[in-house]
Formats: structure tokens, C-alpha cells, sequence
């Protein structure tokens, strides 16, 4: 097993990011990253290393399929698609993320109460 | 195509991603290149220079070596990997809980050790292929009486030379067959002692038949079973290692044979054999008078040409029979023929015995999967928080099952190991379960390494691992992650309920398949019972038996064969310590004997075929003494009864019984021919003897004295004080100082014999007792569970009860109450599958009917008890939760 480099939720967190930039339409690896970048009006900037361990990844876990494609300007590049399972997995998610940033929200909250 | 190898390709390469790296490494150098080559193109939009936009697109990407690990780990971490880790996780869970974990194996071990044991002993002789070359061509050719259905067909001596000889001329659909009969010779080497083997009379066709091929030299052939052929023979290769040290140069040297020389021309392969082991091989040579003579003393076996089918062998058989029916209207009425394959004249039996151990120990593996499950369950429920704070970390449901089924069957296969060992030593104690004909075509050693076996062990483990596995894995998803991480731990939530439920499920199952077990065990050991009490006609304690043949060469006439054996009966009675000796031509309980249809004087005369069989043995005047064989009625013989004296005979009760059932026998004759017709006169009547065990009808026996009815070989009976195996050097000595040529072979204590009858009876009776004990314990390790567990999650209420006024008594009765209504609930589904499984043992019981109402109550009556026990210890701690602590210390 390689050295967990980083945080658990962060890497966690990666991973429903790439779901959610591929719910949009099949994309290869730069494409996800410009998506992601413009998406969070660049605020996140996104490792590409970390994105490629997470695209693996995701693929190994089926919620992602890739397959060999032509780019806008006519290169070969890898592309990825939202699997049926990874689409259940992102909505899982993000109810989870709803559940823990409401959670994390009331916490941080309490100080303003007293 | 060539993007669906490549898919193809890739989705292998997600399977066995281990050895895929190569193509990984490929993949992702195109990925990261397209990747830099956009960045660098995005660079260059907003002003940079070409190469200021590449450098800097590479900064940006960062430490590529680094993170191309990690991707590449991604890729390569595959379920061998993950299987890897699992099963490390696995294990350390189970270490930190030693006694779930020594639990658990030790059951599982021992009940998939006597499962696979059992197994391997149905698979040598059920299973697995005999091993001749054309194994299910092979049949038994035998003759049965229509007129007798229940006598034995098939069996020792029961078919006529000239009517085999008929068959194997008449019936086409037969390639080959063989007839064959066994006899006790002595065997020298040149110059060397003689030696007490047994040998086969056979055809040479057997070795056709049986695909045999000699080890060194060569088997004979049809030319040399003929009269004036050859005398030869073939040793057998158990005999070659043992008389001749396996010396090659054995073949083509002479030996002698009850005083006749033989050229020894081959050996068989080690292990060939059919039946009853023998140590010789020699033709059999049809005589012209035997091949007309009547008389039934041959066993036969055939092979089916290829092509045909053993049906229609039979048919022909049955045709041939009708025609030699025609032939010999007197010896041949009622007879037919009939063919059967070979292995189910071996197995016989001992089949049904086989498969009802087989599914009762297939019940002890049930019980013993019920009992896991109820371990891992009440494991499980206590693991709900460790679960549900993988759960709320991340760990996918997927992840954490598999996780808990790796456990479960990490646990079997370790159990299995184990179990395999334990099966090991189980198989070496279950040798004698196998009929004897079988063990001698089968060597049991190999049968632990058979596939078969391997293969079922295999299954039966993961199985039972996946099978009590897949319980608290469901109950693991199905557990609501913040539920449980509220309920802290107090117990009592829905999941823990439906958990409750689905353990007091299993712990009821446990208990019915405990019942039919035990009722099983319990009409075995009855039956078993039944059996030892059955008198067997004679008093086997105390004596000795051997069996000795006179050389015929030696000893040409009848009177010097009665004068050894008188002699010899005199030197032995001498012999301190010798109470009474006789000699007999054939002992009981070794299921030989010859049969000869008699008449009664003064009666209808009836044909050959219909005429009762009498049993006819020749014995010494002291025999009966020897035996301990009472004589009824009327007297025994003497030594007044001699050659010249008239004809008399001593019969048995049976015969007594069947002709003279208001009156005596004694003064009566009987007519029957043997060499001349005779009519012999009744002197008394003896006590049944059991010949074939005590699971048969008594025989009509015919006893004559030797003097008038002259065997050449006998079997000797020695009555003396003390073990009887310390005259077995006296005996072999007074018989050497007559004739220092002869030994004397078989040498056993009649009590040998009879727990040989009996063995097969009293393995399944103590295997079953066994499963049975096994399986009690482990429903009452279920019940204490199940209630442990209870008290534990309901030491609240307990506690608020006790606070409230309940008595310990109370409280008692709360507790015992629920673990006997599980059992009860238990013994009454039990009670039913007993019903209907004990109707299936109805052959295999003896003296006891499979619906026994005494069996059924008080096996019934003993698990209760059990049950209410396993639940007292439970109850009695639950008496001593204080009501305090408990409600303080939430």
C-alpha cells in the first residue's frame, strides 16, 4: 500500500467532484480539471496527480468506465463516462455531503449563539 | 475489433491488474502527455512563450513520479491484493476475540473432519470407479431359486459347473466369463516348510475379465485349464513378497502344492484381487464327471461385450437358464439365472448403511453451521458500532461485507485444515465400515488424497463459511448507521431484535436436527442392543478355531483322513487347559457351507429344486462340546458311530421345528444323496446356530458324524481355560508331531468371528452415537448462547423487575422459561423430521421398528432437560443483576 499522502475527506471529496464534472457528459483528464477549475469559479485548483490516482481509482470501483477518444482539436485522449453505479454513488454522496456541511455548519454556528 | 480487444484487453487488465502495468504505464505516459500538451496550448492563449508555457504546465503537474505511483497503485491494488488485506484484517479480528475464535474452529473442524471422513469412505466404495480397465462391463453371473425369493442369491458355492459352462457357451452378449472356487492348500517351496495359503480354482478367462495384467511372467491360458494340461499356477503378489521375498527368478521354478508339483508361470499385479483376497491362482479344470455333475459350488463373473448391455446379458442368461431347465428337469426346476454389476454385488448392503451415515453427518455439519452463524451473529451485534463507524467514515456496505465474509471463511478454511487432519485419522478408523470384498479390490490408503475428496472438503468449507457468513453480513447493511452510534450500546434496538430473532430461529433448528440425530442414534444403539442379545446357538468365549487340509496325495483314503483328524483331536484334548476340542468341515459365521436338497421318509418326495437345502457339515463327536452347542434332544454322536455303523445324523432345531412340530425327530430319516443316496437316521436334535450372523434366520442344519462323512479339511474348535490364543503354539505342535507337513492356517478366538459379524453394525452405531452426542452439545452450546446474550441485552429490564419486587425465582422462571420454549419448539419440528427420516433407517435397524415410541420419548425427554439446563446457567446469573448498578450505570 502506498503512503496515504493526504487527507481521507479530501481525497473523498475529490472523487465526487470528478463524479459530478462527468454527471455533465464523458470527458478525458484535462477536461475534467478545466471543468472542475471553472466550475468552483477557481477557487480549487486541482492537482493533476491527485486527479489521476482519483480517476483510477474511481474506474477500479466501476463508477467510472473510460475508453479512447478524439479530442475538439482531432488528438487521442482517454474518456471518461459516469457508470450507472457512480451516478448512485455521487447522489449517495452528496446527501452525505449535504448531511456533514449542515452538521459542520451548526457547529461552527454555536459560537455566534452565545 | 480492434477497440473491442482493446476494451477486452483493459477490462482484463482490471481483473488481473497485477500483471498489467506495463500497458498502465502506456496508457497514463499518453494521458499525462495530452494533459501537459493542453495546459502548454492554454499557456500560450494567454501570452506565454512556447516555452515558458511548457515549463510552466510542468510545474504545474507537479512531482510526476510521485503521484504516477499512486495512480499505478490504484491500478494494481487488485482483489488478490485486496484479498490480501482482507484476510490480514480478518485475522487480526479473530485473534482479538480467542474464544468466539476457538469455538468456532473446533466446531466447524470436527464436524467437516467426520463429514469428510465419512465421505471418503462413501466415495472408495459408492464413488469412486473399481479398478478393473472395463469396470461397468463387469458383471456377477449367479443362479437363484425362484421357488426360495428370500434366500441369498449370489452368494459363496451357489452355482453349478455345468450350467456356467452352458452360459459361457450360450450367451453372446458375454465377451468372457470365469467361474472360480476357494480352497485351503499347502504351499512349498522347493525343499521349504509348506505353508497354509488360500487359493482360487478360476477359469482363465478371469484375468479377461478383470483387464488383469502380471506383474512378471504371464497368467495361464484356456489350454492349460484344461484336464491334461500344464500343472501351473500364478502367486499372487502379496504371497511373492511374503514366501519369496519378491525374487524374480520365481517364475518358471516348481512348487509344491498339497503334494503336487506346480510351475509357477506369473504374478499378479500388488493389489489385484477380487472378493476375498487369495494367495494363489490356479485353472480349475472341469473334470468331465464335474461338468455333468449336480451340485452348486462355483461363483461366476463375466464381461459384457461392448456395445451390448448388462440387460440384455441378463435376458440371454435367464433364456439359457429355461433351456437347462429343459435339460435337467430334476437338478434345474425352478432355477433361473441372473447378471448383476459387479459393484453392486460388492457393495451390497452396507450401501444403505453408508448413506444414512452420510446424512447424518451432513445433520452434524448443519447443527455445526447453525452454531457458527449464532456465533458470528452475537459477535456481529456486538461489532454494530465498529461497523457503523466504517460506515459514517466512508467504507462502502460492498467493502464492509466482504470484509465480514472473508472472516467467516477465513474461519472455515482454517476449521477445514483442521478438519482435514482430523478426517485423516477418522478415515484409518472407518476401514472396517467397508466391505470386505470392496477392501480388497481397494487399497483405503489413497482415499484421503482422492480429488473427490478434496474437492468436497473444499466446498463443504467455503460453503459453510459463506453460508453462516451472509447472516450478520445482511445484518450488518441492514443496521441504520446513526441508530445504532445513538443507541450507545444499550441494546434493545430493532436491529438487535430482528438479530434476536434470527438467532433464537437457528438455535430452534439446531435442536430439531439434534432430535432426528439423536432419535437416530438412539434406534441404532437399540437395534445394536438388540443384536448382542441375540442368542447365537453357540458359546464363542473361550475358544479358538484353525482350519488345517490334508494333502489328498497323503492321505488317499477316507480312513486315514477320519484317523489324522481322531488323533489329532486326542493329542489336543490333551493339551493342559484344553476343556473339549472338535472339528467341523465348515465354522459358522464364515458363510460357508454345503448346501444338498433332503427328503424326509415317509413323506412326498420332491424335486431337487423344491426339496428344502440342508446344511450339511460333517463334525467330530466333540464339536457340539467345544462349540457349546447344546444338544436338545436325543444325543450327540460318538465314537461309536463309526464307517461301518449305520447312517446318522444330528439336526437342528429348524429342521426339528419344520417337520416335526407336535412330535421328536429323533428316530426319523432323511434321504438325500451325496456321492450315493443315503437315508440317515435322526440321533438328535442341537440348538440353532446363527451361521451368518445375527441378523439371519437360522439355517437348516444337518450335522454327520466325520467317520461317515470325510472331509479332507477342517476346522478346528478348542475349548480351554484363560485367552485362547495361548494354545495356539500347544495346537500347532501336537498337530506337527503327526505330521510335521502340515499347518495348521485361519488361527482366530472364535470371539474374532463374531465381532467381525457384528463390526459393520457396531461402527454405525457408535459413529451415530457419536454425531449425536456431538450434535446435542453443540444445540445446548446454541441455547446457552442465545440466552447468555438475552440476559445480557435485557439486564435493564431485569434490572427495573428486581427494582420493582420481582424474586429471583421470578426472574429465574423469565429466563429458563424462554430457553425452554425454544427448545420444545425445537424438539416438536424435530419430532416430525424424525418421524419421516427414521422411516428411511427401517433396514437398517434390527429388532426395533423405526417409529419407536420409547426412543422418540425419551430422546425427546433428554433434549428438554438439555435445553433447560443450558438456559439455567444464563438465568441464575441473571438472578444476581443488581438492580442498582444496573440502573445507575447507564
Amino acid at each position: 500500500m502506498p503512503p496515504k499522502t493526504r487527507d481521507e475527506l479530501l481525497q473523498g471529496t475529490l472523487d465526487m467532484l470528478v463524479l459530478k464534472a462527468l454527471q455533465l457528459g464523458p470527458m478525458h483528464g484535462w477536461g475534467i480539471t478545466q471543468r472542475l477549475e471553472q466550475g468552483s469559479k477557481q477557487i480549487l485548483q486541482i492537482g493533476q496527480g491527485s486527479l489521476y490516482t482519483a480517476l483510477y481509482r474511481l474506474e477500479r470501483q466501476r463508477f467510472i468506465a473510460s475508453e479512447w477518444g478524439i479530442s475538439d482539436n482531432n488528438r487521442r485522449a482517454r474518456y471518461y463516462e459516469l457508470t450507472a453505479a457512480g451516478r448512485a454513488h455521487l447522489a449517495e454522496e452528496r446527501r452525505a455531503w449535504n448531511r456533514m456541511s449542515r452538521a459542520v455548519e451548526l457547529v461552527l454556528a454555536m459560537g455566534a449563539a452565545d | 475489433m480492434e477497440e473491442f480487444t482493446r476494451r477486452l484487453r483493459d477490462r482484463l487488465a482490471i481483473l488481473f491488474g497485477f500483471r498489467r502495468q506495463r500497458s498502465m504505464n502506456t496508457r497514463l505516459q499518453q494521458e499525462i502527455t495530452f494533459h501537459i500538451d493542453m495546459a502548454t496550448e492554454q499557456n500560450m492563449r494567454r501570452g506565454m512563450s512556447a516555452g515558458d508555457a511548457r515549463r510552466e504546465a510542468l510545474i504545474q503537474f507537479g512531482g510526476r513520479e510521485q503521484w504516477r505511483e499512486s495512480a499505478q497503485d490504484e491500478v494494481r491494488s487488485r482483489p488478490l491484493e485486496e484479498l490480501v488485506r482482507d484476510t490480514r484484517y480478518a485475522m487480526r479480528s479473530l485473534r482479538r476475540a480467542p474464544a468466539f475464535t476457538a469455538a468456532a474452529i473446533a466446531t466447524l473442524a470436527l464436524s467437516i473432519g467426520a463429514t469428510t471422513s465419512i465421505f471418503s469412505v462413501v466415495n472408495a466404495v459408492l464413488l469412486r470407479g473399481l479398478p478393473y480397465p472395463n469396470a461397468d462391463r463387469i458383471v456377477a453371473l449367479c443362479e437363484k431359486n425362484l421357488a426360495k425369493p428370500e434366500s441369498p442369491v449370489c452368494g459363496v458355492g451357489s452355482l453349478n459347473p455345468g450350467n456356467f459352462l452352458a452360459w459361457h457357451d450360450r450367451v453372446s452378449a458375454l465377451e468372457a466369463s470365469a467361474a472360480f472356487v476357494e480352497q485351503r492348500v499347502a504351499l512349498a517351496a522347493a525343499g521349504g516348510d509348506p505353508v497354509a495359503a488360500q487359493a482360487r480354482f478360476t477359469s482363465a478367462e478371469i484375468f479377461k475379465v478383470l483387464g488383469a495384467r502380471p506383474a512378471i511372467g504371464r497368467f495361464f491360458t484356456p489350454d492349460e485349464d484344461r484336464a491334461g494340461g500344464a500343472q501351473v499356477l500364478v502367486l499372487s503378489h502379496a504371497l511373492w513378497q511374503q514366501q519369496f521375498g519378491g525374487d524374480r527368478s520365481i517364475v518358471g521354478r516348481t512348487v509344491r502344492m498339497n503334494e503336487n508339483e506346480y510351475t509357477v508361470i506369473g504374478v499378479t499385479a500388488p493389489g489385484f484381487g477380487l472378493y476375498d483376497p487369495v494367495d494363489i491362482w490356479v485353472p480349475i479344470r472341469f473334470t468331465a464327471a464335474q461338468r455333468t455333475a449336480p451340485g452348486r459350488f462355483l461363483r461366476a463373473i463375466g464381461l459384457v461385450k461392448p456395445g451390448a448391455s448388462i440387460d440384455e446379458a441378463d435376458r440371454q442368461l435367464k433364456r439359457v437358464a429355461l433351456e437347462r431347465q429343459r435339460e435337467l428337469p430334476d437338478f434345474n426346476k425352478n432355477m433361473t439365472a441372473l447378471a448383476r454389476p459387479l459393484r453392486q454385488q460388492l457393495v451390497g448392503d452396507s450401501q444403505r448403511a453408508l448413506w444414512t451415515l452420510l446424512a447424518a453427518v451432513g445433520f452434524l455439519l448443519l447443527i455445526a453451521c447453525a452454531n457458527v452463524a449464532n456465533l458470528l451473529l452475537a459477535r456481529a451485534a456486538d461489532r454494530d458500532r465498529e461497523v457503523a463507524v466504517r460506515i459514517s467514515l466512508g467504507a462502502s456496505p460492498t467493502r464492509i461485507v466482504r470484509q465480514l465474509l472473508t472472516e467467516s471463511v477465513l474461519l472455515s478454511v482454517v476449521a477445514a485444515v483442521i478438519g482435514l487432519l482430523v478426517a485423516v485419522k477418522g478415515t484409518e478408523a472407518l476401514v472396517a465400515l467397508v466391505p470386505s470384498g470392496i477392501s480388497t479390490v481397494q487399497s483405503l490408503t489413497d482415499v484421503s488424497v482422492d480429488w473427490r475428496v478434496l474437492v468436497f472438503t473444499g466446498v463443504v468449507a467455503i460453503g459453510t463459511g459463506l453460508l453462516f457468513g451472509v447472516a450478520p453480513a445482511r445484518h450488518a447493511i441492514g443496521a441504520d448507521v446513526q441508530e445504532t452510534l445513538k443507541e450507545g450500546g444499550r441494546g434493545g434496538s430493532g436491529v438487535s431484535r430482528s438479530s434476536a430473532r434470527l438467532r433464537s430461529a437457528l438455535v430452534i433448528a439446531e435442536m430439531s436436527l439434534a432430535l432426528v440425530l439423536l432419535t437416530g442414534a438412539g434406534l441404532m444403539a437399540r437395534s445394536f442392543a438388540a443384536l448382542q442379545r441375540v442368542d447365537l446357538g453357540f458359546r464363542p468365549q473361550g475358544v479358538l478355531t484353525g482350519r488345517l487340509s490334508l494333502p489328498i496325495r497323503k492321505y488317499r483314503s477316507d480312513t486315514a483322513i477320519v484317523q489324522f483328524f481322531q488323533q489329532a483331536e486326542s493329542r489336543i484334548a490333551t493339551l493342559p487347559g484344553v476343556q473339549a476340542v472338535g472339528w467341523i468341515s465348515y465354522l459358522p459365521l464364515t458363510g460357508q457351507r454345503a448346501v444338498q436338497g433332503f427328503n424326509v421318509e415317509g413323506r412326498p418326495a420332491l424335486d431337487p429344486g423344491e426339496a428344502p437345502g440342508g446344511d450339511m457339515r460333517a463334525v467330530t463327536p466333540n464339536y457340539f462340546a467345544a462349540m457349546g452347542i447344546p444338544i436338545i434332544e436325543g444325543r450327540g454322536f460318538t465314537r461309536d458311530d463309526r464307517m461301518d455303523t449305520p447312517d446318522v445324523a444330528v439336526v437342528s432345531q429348524t429342521v426339528a421345528r419344520a417337520f416335526w412340530p407336535d412330535s421328536s425327530a429323533v428316530g426319523h430319516y432323511l434321504l438325500y444323496t451325496w456321492d450315493k443316496p443315503l437315508r440317515v437316521r435322526i440321533v438328535g436334535v442341537a440348538g440353532d446356530v446363527h451361521d451368518d450372523g445375527p441378523e439371519t434366520q437360522a439355517y437348516m442344519e444337518i450335522y454327520r458324524p466325520h467317520t461317515q462323512f470325510a472331509y479332507n479339511s477342517m476346522a478346528l474348535a478348542v475349548r480351554g481355560a484363560g485367552d485362547p490364543t495361548r494354545y495356539v503354539m500347544p495346537v500347532r505342535g501336537a498337530i506337527r508331531e503327526l505330521d510335521r507337513d502340515l499347518p495348521l492356517g485361519a488361527i482366530e478366538p472364535m470371539t474374532t468371528l463374531v465381532s467381525r459379524a457384528v463390526g459393520t453394525s457396531r461402527l454405525s452405531t457408535v459413529l451415530f452415537g457419536l454425531f449425536g452426542v456431538l450434535g446435542l452439545l453443540l444445540a445446548a452450546i446454541g441455547i446457552y448462547g442465545v440466552m447468555t446474550y438475552t440476559v445480557q441485552q435485557r439486564r435493564h429490564e431485569i434490572g427495573i423487575r428486581v427494582a420493582l419486587g420481582a424474586s429471583p425465582r421470578d426472574v429465574l422462571r423469565l429466563v429458563v422459561w424462554r430457553g425452554a420454549l425454544l427448545s420444545l419448539t425445537g424438539i416438536a419440528i424435530g419430532l416430525v423430521g424424525a418421524l419421516a427420516a427414521t422411516g428411511l433407517m427401517r433396514r437398517l435397524l434390527f429388532g426395533v421398528p423405526p417409529h419407536d415410541a420409547l426412543t422418540f420419548v425419551v430422546i425427546a425427554a433428554l433434549l428438554a432437560a438439555v435445553g433447560v439446563l443450558a438456559a439455567c446457567v444464563p438465568g441464575l446469573r441473571a438472578t444476581r443483576v443488581d438492580p442498582v448498578t444496573v440502573l445507575r450505570g447507564e
